[in-house]
This record gives structure tokens, sequence and C-alpha cells, in this order.
């Protein structure tokens, strides 16, 4: 299966992998450490209703898909959290989104596209998402190295944080903001129907060995890469579907970090 | 002398039930106070309206001088340490001692890092609170009383003016429960102003400046060299007379 790196399209497919890869292993750790699955599965469903409008006004899909999820994302950092986790609303956002992105998607001229955009197109970028990727992998390093200790430590004790005078609503509307806007990574990488494991698996896969927020994001980093890799080397080995693979992939990771991780020792007495 | 931190006639209501009902009660800079009362008594929606996370129905809240309100609350938080009640157990993530008590700095959240100097204060905090050499522990691997520590050390962290702790002794064994009242004590010595919610009377008594007996009303301040009152053991604890464990005087070593 390591003849895959010969292959000149899926070494294009692994360099602008690697990028999205990078940014969702960033994006996982915060998702992680806040509990955001919740955030990750409505932000990519949302980007299905962007992406749907794109094709209807012919306007750009990457930036329009992930003005649709930023949007959702600030919304949802502003709503109580107890109304919008309820079931109902779950329901609501998931299939509201998708439901928009057909509706608008059967207005479209041309729906060419739209099966990658569900499972993921490594392999048919053009030249232009390509661009976007890179800038939006830019984008979510940058975020995570200006603010990534100031979430980190709300997350860790939100009470704490607010008794101590830190802009806690501003963190939380910024992290969903950030969150938003690369959550579009992993709908390239692997599709929206499959975001969430680019945007939850590589940080829980390398929590077990990790000792702070950097180590955490290191092996978030490795892990998600190691996770392109092996999801590349089985759709070029056993042809399949490359987002499906990488999903797998990365879920194969997590369960092997989660068997082979050590029993946790008891606290100190 | 103007108070440190002050709550002025203040009523508070929480979900339509009176919570605090005309409590006025000032801790200056030196001062160790100590709220005592029963479970429900208001202690920790005492706490929390001097921090300004509850804002009182009725009634002024004071600190440093200045009236406290949503527009100024953050500001003035930051002149504070506060310990939230206990959380139940460390988070679960990725995280050693010495970076969670690093946590109370304002400067953690620079992306480089503290300064030399801020990190000396967290060597300093931890010492104080006698985990140092846990410093590079991971917190999920603490047992409850040094989670609790390291909780403390990171309220007090930034060498607060004001110090505001919500049980800060639950779940420390006797000997650390000791260490840490005179911690307290000593650091009011220095100029903190320091108001502790705390449930082993006794114990707290031999330390503090004043004892406030509270359940929804402040019942009695009992400063330093004075006795609770009968009545007030009464309207707390619905006893008629003071539990076996009650000091003989507030400040007064048993």
């Amino acid at each position: 299966m390591s003849g895959w790196w010969h292959d000149p399209i899926l070494q294009d497919a692994f360099l602008a992998g690697a990028a999205a890869a990078v940014g969702c292993a960033l994006l996982s750790v915060m998702s992680y450490a806040h509990r955001l699955a919740f955030l990750s599965v409505s932000a990519s469903h949302a980007s299905f209703a962007g992406a749907g409008l794109a094709a209807w006004l012919q306007w750009p899909l990457l930036p329009t898909a992930a003005a649709s999820s930023v949007v959702l994302a600030v919304a949802l950092a502003w709503w109580p959290a107890e109304r919008v986790r309820d079931e109902a609303a779950t329901g609501a956002l998931f299939a509201g989104g998708m439901a928009l992105g057909a509706v608008f998607l059967a207005h479209a001229h041309t729906q060419t596209g739209f099966v990658a955009l569900l499972f993921g197109d490594l392999l048919a970028l053009s030249p232009a998402e390509r661009a976007w990727l890179f800038a939006g992998t830019a984008f979510v390093a940058a975020g995570f190295v200006l603010l990534g200790r100031a979430w980190w430590r709300l997350a860790v004790d939100p009470e704490a944080a607010e008794a101590t005078g830190e802009p806690v609503r501003a963190l939380r509307v910024l992290l969903h903001l950030w969150f938003g806007a690369g959550v579009v990574l992993a709908v390239k990488a692997v599709g929206i129907v499959l975001a969430t494991a680019m945007l939850t698996l590589p940080a829980a896969t390398a929590v077990r060995i990790s000792r702070g927020l950097w180590s955490l994001a290191l092996g978030a980093c490795l892990s998600a890469l190691f996770g392109l890799a092996l999801g590349l080397a089985l759709a070029w080995g056993w042809n399949w579907p490359v987002g499906p693979a990488i999903a797998l992939a990365l879920v194969a990771l997590w369960l092997a970090s989660v068997l082979g991780a050590p029993k946790r020792t008891s606290p100190a007495a | 002398m103007t108070s440190t931190a002050e709550l002025v006639h203040v009523s508070v209501r929480r979900q339509g039930r009176l919570v605090l009902e005309d409590v006025s009660l000032a801790v200056h800079a030196g001062e160790f106070v100590a709220v005592v009362g029963p479970n429900g008594a208001g202690k920790s929606t005492l706490l929390a309206t001097l921090v300004g996370l509850v804002f009182p129905s009725e009634g002024e809240v004071r600190l440093f001088g200045t009236p406290l309100g949503p527009h100024n609350a953050r500001a003035l938080r930051k002149r504070i340490g506060f310990l939230p009640q206990a959380s139940p157990r460390p988070p679960a993530l990725p995280v050693r001692v010495a970076e969670f008590v690093a946590m109370g700095l304002a400067g953690y959240a620079r992306p480089w890092g503290l300064s030399r100097q801020e990190r000396a204060q967290v060597q300093e905090a931890l010492e104080a609170l006698g985990i140092a050499a846990l410093a590079q522990m991971d917190l999920r691997r603490l047992s409850g009383g040094q989670y609790q520590r390291a909780r403390i050390a990171r309220a007090l962290v930034r060498k607060p003016q004001l110090l505001l702790l919500d049980e800060p002794a639950a779940a420390l064994d006797a000997p650390a429960r000791d260490r840490l009242f005179r911690l307290l004590r000593a650091l009011a010595n220095e100029g903190a102003a320091v108001l502790t919610v705390e449930h082993d009377v006794a114990a707290v008594s031999r330390h503090a400046d004043g004892i406030a007996c509270l359940n929804r009303r402040l019942h009695q301040h009992a400063r330093k060299g004075e006795r609770i009152s009968k009545r007030a053991w009464q309207a707390m604890y619905g006893e008629a007379r003071p539990l076996a464990h009650e000091p003989s005087c507030i400040g007064e070593e048993a």
C-alpha cells in the first residue's frame, strides 16, 4: 500500500490534505477541551446550506460555505447552551442545514461536486480550493497561537475564569467564530457527513499521552497526519473512497489509543 | 477607613426566592473574616454577589470603595482572588499542577507564556500551599485534597487585595486545614482582605478577626474577643445551645 506516495495525484492530495489535517487537528484540541462535538456536526451541516446557496447564486463555494457555518457557530455561542443542546434543537439544526442546502441546490444551474461535498474530494481540488485550504489552515493556526491559552484556561475552569475577570463571553464567541470558519477544512477533506471525525478524533487520540496544551496540539497534528496518510494508502491500495478511508483510519487510530492506553492510575491517596 | 469589600443592606432574589435579606457586612484590608451558617444559608450567594456574578435586587455592593455594577464588574474582579465552591473533580484534560496555578495570572493567556516574575509567583503559591513537589504532576492524578490546594494556590497566585474563598478547607485533612488558616491569617497580616466561607467554626475562629453568622440574614458579626451569641446559633442551626465545637472567643486558641 506504500506505493501510493509515487502517485502524483495522491501526492497532491496528501499535501493539501496535510494542511487540512493540521488545521482540523488544532480545531479538534478545542473541540475536545470545550466538548464541541455538537458544534462540529452543526457547523459542518450548516456549511451545506451555504454551499447550496453558493451554487444557486453562483457565488464562490468554499467562502460561502464557511460563512454559513460561521453564522451558525456564532449564533450558538450567543444562545443559552441549555436551549441549544436539547434534542429538538439538534434535529432542527442538522436537518435544517441540510434541507436548506438541498432546496437551494434544487434551484441551482449545476449540481456538480455536491456528492464530493458530502464525502470529501481531496483528489479533485482546484487550484483556488487548494489556496483556500492553505489560507484556512493559516487562519486556524494563527487563532490557535494567539488565543489558544485563553481558550484552554476557559476550558479547564470556566467559572473561575469568569470570576477572575476574563472576557468569557467574548472568548466564547471568538472560539465559535474560529471553529465555524475552520470547519470547511474538514468538509473539503472528508466531507460534511464525516467532518466530525476530523474535528474531534485527532485530539481524542492524543490526549492520553499529552501533558499540556502544546503537546496535545502536537499529538493531534501527528495523529491527523498519520490518519490522512493511512487513509490515502487504503484508498490507493483497496480502491476505497478517500474521505471515508481517512475517517476510518482516524477511528482506527482512536480505537488503538483507547485499547492501548495504560490503565489510568487512581489518584494519589 | 474605606472597606475593601462591603455589602450595604443587600437583598438577593434567585428564581423568585429571597436568598439574602438586608445583609450589611464590611471587610477591610488586613482583616480575615469567616462567613458561617447552615447549608442553603446564602453563603455562596454572598460571595457571588461580591464578585459581581450575581447582582442584588436591593442594596449596594462596594469594592475598593467603588459601587459594583455590570459596567465595572469585570475590571474590579481582576483585583480579586476568588475560589468558587469545590469542583467535584479536576477537568479531564492534560494540565500540570504548575500550569493550573499559573492560570490564575492575567499573563497566562499571552502566547509567549509567563514572565520570570510570574513564574516565581507560581512557585511561591505552590510552596505556600505545600504542593511544590507536585508542580509537574498531571492534575488528573491528584487526590481531592491536593486538587483543592492547587485551586487555592491559583486563587492566591496573583497576590490579590481581596481574597474570597468558598469553603477552601473542604477536602483538606486537619493539618492542611490548620496550615491553610494560618496562611490566610498571614495574608491578612500582610494587608489583604480575606473573606472565607467555612463550616468548621471552631477551627477558623482561632485565626479569624471576625465571624459573620448568616442564615439568609446576618444574625451577628462577632469580632475578635467576642463570642457568637446563643441567639445567632439558634438562628443559624436551630440549636438552643452552642455546638460542642464552638470556640470560647473569636481569635482565641482552644
